[in-house]
């Protein structure tokens, strides 16, 4: 159990840019609708490649950006995504209107190059005087941190797949542990990027269903065959209990635990017997002071290849012993793609609003049951249930995990 | 409330004055100037100014095979971290795996241009590059492991598979205060009682052709030719800094458990924090955020007086100012009795690697008793008259506790309080 020296930390605004919405109503009622954002790349061409869909944010409402001209020139495509969604949750909390005294900033990304390619070829790589804070992992903090005025931690997490939920632990113990009140945190990025998609079609890491890209992400399902790009942000406003109840804030809900593990294993490959993923679960319910059966959701990582999803499987069969049969686990990379350093920002905001809204979202493509991932994934539709509290999973290339978990705040 | 302390007990090193602690502290004590002219930066157009890895043979500490998945730092990294291990004489394989952390200050994503050149070569026909040639003809020339071997996270897997860290753990890609963010992570992560023992670092290079093409357009990097005298904080010529690179990795253990095995403590850590600037037109170092950052720190080690700073002291304009401003803000007229010697007038700036670096230089001045001077610091700029400990003599003096303060160039801030235990 938490020693009582730990304070309370809550959730009191939202925000995200996903390829299936980009607003919070938007993206929860594709979510619910179990709408795809996956299709065929249309800002780069992909033609040639492996693999030649994503899922693209579309109709994205420039409008919303900043106006500054500075950040215009220090900020890329992610960050931009970052910067509305940020926007939207600062709006969603009204903290600026009464804000604490310490106020920091955590977001899980890391630099992008689009144009690397074709600027590579030109031999002018870095044109720009600014362009060693627009390739900076870390000027999205510190962009954040100036306008805001946010005057406490600035972290910038990096661990691929696992950055954003990594970022969210830290600012959960930042307040917890008394070196901030609240934090802006979350994660951005973009994997529509001719590098990225290099990359990871080299690695095989991909879907290949070019004939059909719709029913690509297939977490769970027996013909599953590799994860899709996406690309997106996901905002949080994580905010010491206390206050958040003096200023009368709108609750989303409680942070109560947080852990992160490393496989120790191999750069790509999760153990089969799934260990550090077991770890991260079972260390985050132990933090949270919360036990198995209390769960009643699991926004799984469940990005589509083969190997996570049976390794995943197995680290939550060993967590969860017999309930792990009765627990409903979802993975919404089925619908987005895998949001990489956004991935678990986004997914901890679907985790608070399912305890909201009573819905679990579901794993759409599920058609054939795979004998080694044998649990209920909410198959395809929607489905009105109760949950009170939440897991959210994200592990990443170089093997790390990490697991946050979530409640409905209690009095 | 019942905080465990939190000691050091290996230190690991790979400096532009080599990787010998012994000898890194000798040449700190006696002023010397890691600058060199470098002619042999691949692909570079021009010699180049910088405190180039001096006495560091890959080969002696990264098999083959692995060394193919590391971009060069990569290797730096990896490398400190193992001779941390080995210098604290702790046995790994005692440690429940879970109870070992590993934090790492990282570069970030890095692409080793020269891995891909092959491939946007056959893909540009007449200086016009085309993606779909790219995808049909040049994916097959791309070493099929190009993504991980740039992977952010890549010392971390490393140090992690090495010494089978799984507990919890960390991959700050914060630029300037990404090393002292990891051992200040670390730091609070034992002491609140999430792992028992941690390895923690930084590391990085600003002398990579990469780098080297980030910063030309900038004003910030030195244009001086002159190397050793290149990097000049507080003085009134500086014209920004020196780029320099290297790794320096930390084992973290409780003061029991160093206790108990009999290791030898370089010293406590006794605070941490960090902080951005409350508003600033430009993002950098900023006064707010540099005494934001130090007061954290003091508080959080409980409120006391350190016997010196160890300065970030970048030698651009404008962060020696701030930073000075900053020693004001904190310590009051105090602030001119308080030494703040800058060590990258010795070592240039290694980015993710500076904190760590200049954090080992603070452990071991605590145990020499004697404070690393400021070099190439021989005409005071009006508005940094504080004492930096200017010349090339160390300087004697009974150090108990002391404070390390670094920064970023968008604005972030940390700081870390060490003490004698």
């Amino acid at each position: 159990m938490a020693p009582p020296e730990r304070r309370r930390v809550v959730v009191t605004g939202i925000g995200a840019v996903t390829p299936i919405g980009t607003t919070i109503p938007e993206m929860w009622e594709s979510l619910v609708a179990g709408r795809s954002g996956v299709d065929y790349i249309k800002r780069i061409d992909a033609s040639t490649f492996p693999t030649t869909f994503g899922a693209e944010v579309r109709d994205f409402d420039e409008s919303r950006l900043p106006d500054d001209g500075e950040l215009r020139t220090i900020l890329d495509r992610k960050n931009l995504f970052g910067w509305v969604a940020a926007a939207d949750a600062l709006k969603d909390s009204r903290i600026l209107e009464a804000p604490p005294g310490c106020v920091g900033v955590s977001l899980g990304t890391e630099s992008r190059r689009p144009d690397f390619l074709p600027r590579l070829a030109d031999g002018a790589l870095y044109p720009g005087a600014h362009d060693h804070m627009r390739f900076s992992p870390f000027v999205m903090a510190g962009a954040l941190a100036s306008h805001y005025e946010f005057t406490g931690p600035q972290v910038t997490v990096s661990t691929a797949c696992t950055s954003g939920t990594q970022a969210l632990g830290v600012a959960y113990q930042k307040i917890q542990w008394g070196e901030a009140d609240a934090m802006l945190s979350g994660g951005c990025d973009s994997l529509i990027d001719p590098l990225m998609l290099t990359g990871f079609s080299l690695l095989g890491a991909l879907s290949k269903r070019n004939d059909d890209p719709g029913h690509a992400s297939r977490p769970f399902d027996l013909h599953r065959d590799g994860f899709v790009l996406g690309e997106g942000a996901g905002m949080l406003v994580l905010e010491e209990y206390e206050h958040a109840k003096t200023r009368h804030a709108t609750i989303y809900g409680e942070v109560m635990g947080y852990a992160s593990t490393s496989n120790a294993y191999r750069l790509t490959d999760s153990p089969p017997d799934g260990q550090g993923a077991y770890l991260s679960m079972k260390n985050a319910m132990d933090d949270a002071g919360v036990r198995p059966e209390e769960v009643g959701y699991i926004n799984a990582h469940g990005t589509s290849t083969h190997q996570n999803d049976k390794s995943e499987t197995a680290a939550i069969k060993r967590c969860f012993g017999e309930y792990a049969k009765h627990v409903p686990i979802s993975s919404t990379k089925s619908m987005m793609g895998h949001l990489v350093n956004a991935g678990g920002a986004v997914e901890l905001i679907i985790c608070m609003l399912t305890i909201i809204n009573g819905v679990l979202t579901p794993t759409i493509n599920y058609e054939v049951p795979d004998p080694e991932c044998d649990l209920d994934y909410v198959p395809n539709v929607a489905r009105r249930q109760n949950v009170e509290r939440a897991l959210s999973n994200s592990f990443g290339f170089g093997g790390i995990n990490a697991t946050v978990v979530v409640g409905r705040a209690e009095e | 409330m019942n905080k465990r302390r939190v000691v050091v007990t290996g230190i690991g090193l790979v400096t532009p004055f080599g990787c010998d602690v012994n000898a890194f502290w000798s040449a700190l004590r006696a002023g010397q100037s890691a600058g060199r002219t470098i002619a042999s930066v691949e692909g570079a157009d021009r010699d180049v100014a910088g405190a180039p890895v001096c006495g560091f043979n890959v080969r002696e500490h990264v098999d083959p095979k692995s060394l193919r998945l590391m971009a060069p730092a990569v290797a730096f990294g990896v490398a400190a971290a193992q001779m941390a291990a080995a210098d604290s004489s702790m046995t790994f394989e005692s440690i429940e795996p879970v109870r070992l952390g590993a934090f790492v200050g990282s570069r970030g994503h890095s692409s080793d241009r020269q891995d891909l050149m092959p491939a946007v070569q056959r893909a540009t026909t007449n200086g016009d590059f085309s993606l779909a040639k790219f995808g049909a003809e040049g994916l097959p020339l791309v070493h099929p492991m190009w993504l991980l071997k740039g992977l952010a996270n890549n010392v971390l897997y490393f140090v992690s598979l090495k010494f089978n860290a799984q507990g919890m753990n960390n991959n700050i890609s914060m630029g300037g205060v990404a090393g002292t963010m990891a051992i200040g992570e670390a730091f609070h992560t034992i002491q609140r009682g999430y792992v028992d023992v941690a390895l923690a670092g930084g590391y990085d290079s600003g002398l990579d052709l990469d780098r080297i093409e980030m910063f030309a357009s900038s004003r910030l990097v030195t244009k001086s030719t002159d190397a050793a005298h290149a990097s000049r904080p507080f003085d009134r010529r500086r014209d920004g800094f020196l780029p320099g690179e290297g790794a320096g990795f930390f084992v973290l253990e409780t003061i029991e458990s160093a206790r108990t095995r009999g290791a030898r403590m370089y010293g406590e850590v006794l605070g941490y924090g960090s902080a951005g600037p409350a508003a600033s037109k430009t993002l950098g170092p900023h006064a707010r955020g540099f005494a934001g950052a130090l007061r954290a720190a003091l508080a959080d080690a409980g409120g006391l007086r350190p016997d010196a700073v160890f300065t970030h002291g970048l030698a651009t304009r404008e962060s020696d100012v701030e930073e000075t401003r900053a020693l004001k803000t904190v310590f009051g007229p105090g602030a001119h009795n308080t030494p703040a010697p800058a060590l990258k007038s010795m070592l240039g700036n290694s980015f993710a690697g500076s904190g760590a670096i200049e954090a080992a230089a603070a452990l071991l001045a605590l145990g020499a008793g004697a404070l690393p001077p400021t070099i190439n610091l021989t005409e005071a700029d009006t508005d940094c008259d504080l004492d930096y400990v200017a010349g090339t003599t160390a300087r004697g003096m009974d150090l108990r506790a002391v404070a390390l303060s670094n920064a970023n160039l968008a604005g972030a801030h940390a700081a870390l309080v060490l003490g004698r235990v």
